[in-house]
């Protein structure tokens, strides 16, 4: 049976300090794939969890990107706490009947495999800039 | 309801979910109601491509998604791979370096979205097909062994013949001095892709006339193809079906030589 987080759990790994490897700027430097650009990078937060974080953006489209969170759990089963998305889609969460086109983040929740997206017009370019940069705040 | 009533709200439902906005110059982002389990919808361009050909493009954002949970390998290849060229053939999209596209033919965009719909949803469901993305340690485990068992200084890890092989096409995984002339060759050996490599590494030695004797240490060789091998138990000296179990035997067998710890 998959691992199931509850929304304490999840609050407890987002808050997690997640201390950055000396030269994790080099390691996260996207590599060219077919059609987009990716690198991933694994460390260990200061609780001794281990996560992954995961970058992806297309080649022909700079706003179509991904930056991904994912706590990889003893079990080698992977979770995606966030993931950040640029504005190159719409989004609906289905519970709440929204839809909307923005940057946006996909929040995981206690309810099994259901994540809400929360759309970020006022802080779409700070989001971007943290997608893509990945600031040493993580 | 009536009949007349369910149709049109049928066609005014869907007829609504279907935007298409400019977005530039010869550009226009084509919003519709079909979404992923996520809850993201597609991403559908309608643009000129390199031929100046109107074309409905995802920009690569399919095969992006399906690499968070798989390596770009994996698609190229077995039941994956199979799924996506029927569907790109069945909709007559093309993969243009990972770039999902729908030429638009003889002015019928309607097929084309339609189209390019079906073959997307059904490439994004490969994801289904995926075994658990198990980070396996078996290499760490393999290297931390023979760190800690073998003389370090008898040890070359990822090892190459410079004079045979500038390139380093043909590598060991770890080559063991020892005091004849012919080292261990020693193999992890995960899955049946590295099977064969070592396989093909390992005749080629032979040929050149490199001294050597083979050892193969699989993850599980319960697992690896027959004939895979079959073909690696010809040019191999000694086998050891998985790490775990052996420890003691595999120790033994390269501390045989005088010259390991």
């Amino acid at each position: 049976m998959g691992v199931i987080l509850t929304d304490a759990e999840i609050k407890t790994l987002i808050e997690e300090p997640k201390p950055l490897p000396s030269g994790y700027l080099s390691k996260l430097v996207l590599k060219n794939k077919s059609g987009h650009r990716e690198r991933e990078l694994e460390l260990v937060g200061s609780q001794g969890s281990t996560f992954r974080i995961i970058l992806r953006q297309s080649l022909h489209n700079v706003l179509d990107f991904s930056a991904i969170l994912t706590f990889v759990h003893p079990t080698s089963q992977t979770i995606r706490l966030r993931r950040y998305n640029g504005k190159s889609h719409e989004h609906t969460n289905k519970l709440e009947r929204q839809t909307f086109y923005d940057f946006h983040i996909h929040l995981a929740t206690g309810v099994i495999s259901y994540q809400v997206s929360v759309k970020t017009p006022m802080l779409k370019s700070r989001i971007a800039m943290q997608a893509c940069k990945m600031q040493s705040t993580v | 309801m009536n009949y007349e009533e369910i149709v049109k709200q049928f066609k005014s439902k869907v007829c609504e979910q279907l935007r298409v906005v400019e977005e530039g110059e010869n550009r226009f982002r084509v919003f519709t109601p079909f979404i992923f389990e996520d809850g993201d919808h597609l991403g559908i361009v309608l643009k000129k491509d390199r031929s100046g050909s109107w074309a409905l493009s995802d920009e690569g954002n399919i095969y992006m998604r399906l690499t968070y949970d798989l390596d770009e390998k994996d698609l190229r290849s077995g039941t994956r791979q199979k799924v996506i060229s029927n569907a790109l053939s069945t909709f007559s999209v093309e993969d243009r370096d990972g770039e999902l596209v729908a030429p638009i033919k003889e002015n019928r965009y309607g097929d084309a979205l339609y189209d390019f719909v079906q073959a997307s949803l059904r490439i994004a469901d490969v994801t289904y097909l995926n075994r658990e993305r198990v980070k396996s340690t078996f290499m760490e485990d393999f290297r931390s062994f023979l760190e800690a068992n073998i003389n370090p200084k008898r040890l070359h890890f990822d090892w190459s013949d410079r004079q045979h092989d500038p390139e380093g096409l043909y590598s060991v995984d770890c080559k063991i001095d020892t005091s004849s002339e012919a080292p261990f060759f020693v193999y992890a050996l995960p899955s049946d892709d590295k099977v064969k490599d070592s396989t093909i590494a390992l005749l080629q030695f032979e040929k050149w006339g490199i001294p050597h004797r083979g050892v193969g240490v699989f993850e599980s060789q319960e697992d690896i193809n027959r004939k895979s091998l079959a073909r690696f138990s010809d040019v191999c000296d000694k086998q050891f079906s998985n790490l775990a179990t052996n420890k003691d035997r595999l120790a033994r067998y390269l501390g045989s030589e005088s010259l390991v710890q």
